[in-house]
């Protein structure tokens, strides 16, 4: 297993907020972790990525236990989080949150390399490159933020709602690139709201409810359970 | 050169060197209100050696900023805990408390003053101040930069990417503390005599203002602002008793017109591009 977390629990103060989960990612799997306002999962990722410190619990990555090193050890090991909101800093360039991304890495000819394979992908970022990040609309920051997380050549990317207030053509969009990352190599974690999209290009699924795993199995054993549809999925 | 025209330009040069002392705390978002605080140990210091050790002034000026740095960085992990507003009273704070210490500290005269028996000439005033623009500009072309902006837009996504967040916002408050240290052993051996009230609150409200005016985003905003306030209460001087009421009001304007400061990030481009397209 890339990832495996064991009995993870997050509290905040007397709230629990992720309760005796256990997850685990396959390398190269696309895994999607559902569930409604409030379910836990933003708190999972956080806890995860290191930015807050889970109550007990053990989380594993690439056989290493890391559930005690700081974001910036984890992010060194092959782990990358694209926060929800993108959180991109708009008061930089397109570049410089490029840059941002690639902080911990040395080989600076293979940053700039992959930077301009990015503005290959993403023509709209090459073509505002020294422009704010500000100037960006919401769509082409959310590809900003997947791209600065993505030249930190992370193993497992992990993506907290990604599809949040994008337009169906951008949320389209983003879910191809996400099937394309994962076939050349890149193992995703995928914190979803939209369920119909996350279904469609993951391997394995989570359902979480008030902080408890109710449910896993793959998209088809989920969308074959007609109760859980209805209750969660929203279908 | 007339006295005059020296005078305003010495004075000038100590301020545009503090200004950087206040930027650099400020670009990574700490509002260091201390800043006079840290001259006082700079001016002291090089002041004490110099008078003690028969030393150069240069050396003076290397020990006083050196001092400030030190003090600096053991305050700066207790200190940078608290952000915002709390930041700035403990540095307020802190500033009152340098203030304190050197007027009940008899080696250094207390609170009757202490002469500087070495006065800086004119040439290394002006050379000291263009050695800290020149490495401070540097420094703004530098990765560092780029760390400051995003420890202060964002510290959270600063950290995810590995920035050491606490390391960028101790460099930024320490550096802070050396430049103010080495404008306060200028002014030291500038005017001969120092007092601790000459190191009070008003001075470091100043210095951020020459920040905060000039523009947070560039090197060259606090120079501007540091040019502004040393200025324009000279050119107003016309009008003796109003010069200060027009002086706040211009403040008050400026701030309401224009709050990101008069340079940006953002005009310096325009201005480039422009000389591009004419050349």
């Amino acid at each position: 297993m890339l990832l495996e977390a064991k009995g993870l629990n997050v509290r905040y103060g007397r709230i629990t907020a992720v309760k005796d989960l256990d997850i685990t990612v396959a390398e190269g799997q696309i895994v999607t972790v559902l569930g409604a306002n409030g379910a836990g999962k933003s708190s999972l990722l956080k806890a995860l990525i290191g930015l807050v410190k889970p109550a007990s619990g053990h989380i594993h990555f690439n056989g290493q236990d890391i559930t005690h090193c700081s974001p910036s050890e984890r992010v060194k090991a092959g782990l990358a989080l694209v926060p929800e909101g993108r959180r991109i800093l708009i008061s930089l360039t397109v570049e410089e949150n490029l840059l941002l991304g690639a902080y911990h890495r040395h080989d600076k000819a293979a940053v700039a390399r992959e930077i301009d394979a990015l503005y290959q992908r993403f023509p709209n970022l090459g073509e505002r490159r020294y422009a704010k990040a500000a100037c960006l609309s919401g769509g082409e920051q959310q590809m900003l933020a997947i791209g600065r997380a993505l030249v930190g050549a992370p193993r497992l990317m992990m993506l907290d709602e990604p599809s949040l207030g994008l337009s169906p053509l951008f949320i389209s969009r983003l879910f191809d690139l996400l099937s394309d990352l994962n076939r050349n190599g890149l193992t995703v974690l995928l914190v979803e709201q939209n369920t119909g999209m996350a279904l469609r290009v993951a391997h394995a699924c989570h359902v979480l409810e008030l902080g408890r795993e109710i449910t896993h199995g793959t998209p088809q054993q989920l969308k074959a359970d007609k109760k859980l549809q209805e209750a969660y999925l929203g279908a | 050169m007339s006295g005059y025209a020296e005078a305003i330009l010495l004075m000038l040069a100590i301020n545009v060197v503090v200004a950087q002392a206040g930027y650099l705390p400020l670009a990574a978002g700490q509002l260091n209100l201390g800043v006079a605080g840290f001259m006082a140990i700079g001016a002291y210091v090089s002041a004490f050696v110099t008078n003690t050790y028969d030393l150069p002034i240069v050396l003076g000026i290397v020990s006083g900023a050196f001092a400030a740095w030190l003090v600096a960085v053991l305050l700066a992990v207790p200190l940078l805990r608290a952000s915002g507003i709390y930041l700035a009273l403990a540095t307020f704070a802190l500033g009152q408390v340098i203030q304190a210490v050197f007027l009940n500290l008899e080696v250094v005269g207390a609170a009757a003053g202490y002469a500087v028996k070495k006065h800086a000439s004119f040439s290394l005033i002006m050379t000291t101040t263009a050695t800290v623009l020149a490495l401070v500009f540097l420094l703004s072309r530098t990765r560092f930069a780029l760390y400051l902006t995003a420890v202060k837009n964002d510290p959270v996504v600063s950290d995810l990417f590995g920035i050491n967040v606490r390391m960028i916002k101790v460099q930024a408050f320490s550096l802070g503390a050396l430049i103010a240290g080495v404008g306060g052993a200028l002014y030291a051996h500038q005017y001969s005599y120092l007092e601790p009230q000459n190191f009070n609150i008003l001075l470091s409200v100043y210095i951020v203002l020459y920040v905060l005016l000039g523009g947070t985003q560039t090197v060259l905003g606090p120079i501007l602002g540091a040019f502004f306030f040393t200025l324009l209460p000279e050119l107003l001087r016309g009008s003796e008793q109003w010069r200060y009421v027009v002086f706040a009001l211009f403040i008050i304007a400026l701030m309401a017109l224009r709050p990101q400061g008069l340079i940006t990030t953002e005009l310096l481009r325009r201005l480039t591009l422009r000389r591009e397209s004419k050349g």
